[in-house]
Order: structure tokens, then sequence, then C-alpha cells
């Protein structure tokens, strides 16, 4: 069951990455920039929904899971997806005409840098050999 | 379960020197933390530490119009067999450039409470 949901957030995540890819590729036309108009609404639903299964994920995942390989597993598709984000941020600072969207992208681009954060603290070795010990000396 | 609060003071360094820039939030901050006890739930857990919690919690600087986003991230322990939390670090959001300058500095910090907790 576990595994189900990981393999499903996983797939969802790589089509979603794969959408954020194909935004940061249009080009400054106003075709294209209408397209991420139509887009944007679609796109944060499925971000949020994205990011609320990947919390849950690793909050229901903590207490069983011996190291981190579940996180290892997730962390190039999650820093995909917030380097994309990022980069249509930054498109969006280009093109006045993306100037109503940045809030929202910022923000967007914010919680997966928060995600991709607490990924890359989580599944260091070092990190987590750190903690355990300052736990045992506790 | 009632938890004790442990703070270090390379931890407090580091709480005065992220605060330098914002001293008007020095105040709340300090409270938030002394609060850790009661409000140990809150926040996000990292996954893969078994009995332990490691939680990150992101702290808002009200007094500079910076909400949780922008503001402040605190990385504390739960160690409940212990009844302690630790608070284990503290950034403002965006003072590191990536994720593995966040990694580097929580390492270096984590290795200076160690050896405050353990002394040689």
């Amino acid at each position: 069951m576990e595994t189900k949901t990981a393999s499903s957030l996983d797939a969802e995540m790589e089509q979603y990455g794969r959408e954020l890819g194909r935004m940061v590729q249009t080009r400054d036309l106003l075709g294209d920039l209408l397209w991420i108009y139509a887009s944007h609404p679609g796109l944060l639903a499925r971000n949020r929904r994205l990011l609320e299964k990947m919390r849950l994920l690793m909050e229901v995942r903590c207490a069983a899971c011996p190291d981190a390989v579940c996180i290892a597993r997730f962390y190039p598709g999650l820093v995909a997806i917030r380097d994309s984000l990022a980069a249509i941020y930054r498109k969006s600072q280009q093109s006045f005409l993306l100037a109503p969207l940045r809030g929202s992208l910022d923000r967007l681009a914010a919680d997966w840098d928060d995600l991709v954060e607490d990924c890359a603290l989580a599944k260091d070795r070092e990190v987590r050999r750190l903690i355990f010990q300052i736990a045992d000396a506790l | 379960m009632p938890f004790d609060l442990r703070r270090f003071p390379a931890f407090d360094r580091l709480l005065q020197e992220t605060l330098k820039k914002y001293p008007l939030s020095l105040p709340n901050i300090s409270r938030l933390i002394d609060s850790l006890p009661v409000n140990y739930q809150e926040g996000e857990v990292y996954p893969g530490f078994g009995g332990l919690q490691v939680r990150k919690l992101r702290l808002p600087l009200k007094e500079y119009g910076l909400g949780k986003r922008k503001g402040l991230r605190l990385l504390c322990l739960v160690a409940p067999e212990k009844g302690q939390i630790v608070p284990l670090m503290i950034y403002k959001k965006g003072e590191f450039a990536s994720e593995s300058k966040v990694v580097a500095e929580a390492r270096k910090l984590l290795a200076a409470l160690l050896s405050e907790l353990a002394p040689r």
C-alpha cells in the first residue's frame, strides 16, 4: 500500500515536473504567456495537493523509516520542481505581462524550496549521525 | 508528556547572530523558543529518526513585516525518552544560497553543540 502510494506520488511529481519544464521553455510571446495564465489555477491546485502529499508521506513514515532512503528517492524530483518554479518566477520578473502572477509563483517556489531544504538536511548522513549522537548524550 | 527545554550556548550565539539585523524580533522569537516544551508538536517532521523527532518550525519576523515564508527556520530535536527539547539551529530563510550551504552550516553547528554537550 505504502509502496503504491509512493509510486503514484513519484509519477505525479514526474508529470508535474515535466509540465513545469514546458512552462520554463515558453517564449516571451503573448500566446505562450496566455498559456501560463490559463495553466496557473491548475498549477496552484496541483501544487498544494502534491506538497500536502509529500509532507504527509514524510510524517507518516517518520516513525517507521530506519534511514532516509525514501527521501533520497524523491529528492531529485523535488529539486527539479523547485528549480522549474524558480525559473518561472524569474520569467515573471522579466515580463510585465506575468507580473500579476509573481506573488503566487514566489510563494510556490518558497514552499518547494523549504521542502528541498528539509529533505537535504534529513537525508544527510553526517547531520543524522550528529543528531543521534546529541540525543544519546542528553 | 512534559518536556524540558535545553538550550546550548552555541545555539544562543547563533540566535544572537541571526537576529542582529532584526533586533526588534529578539524578544518575540525568544518567547517562541521558550514555549517549545508546550508547542513541541508544531512544525514539519523530518523522517527517519525513529523514536526521536526532528522538527522544523517557520517563525515570522512580524516586526519587520516578514511572514513565515520569509522568516526564520528553527530546527529542533524532541527526545521523548529523555524528556528534552533541544533547539538545534536557527537561520533566516534565504540566508544561504543553496541547500548544500544549509547542510554544511548544520554540520558545523551540530558538531559544536555536541562538543558542548560532551566536552573532551
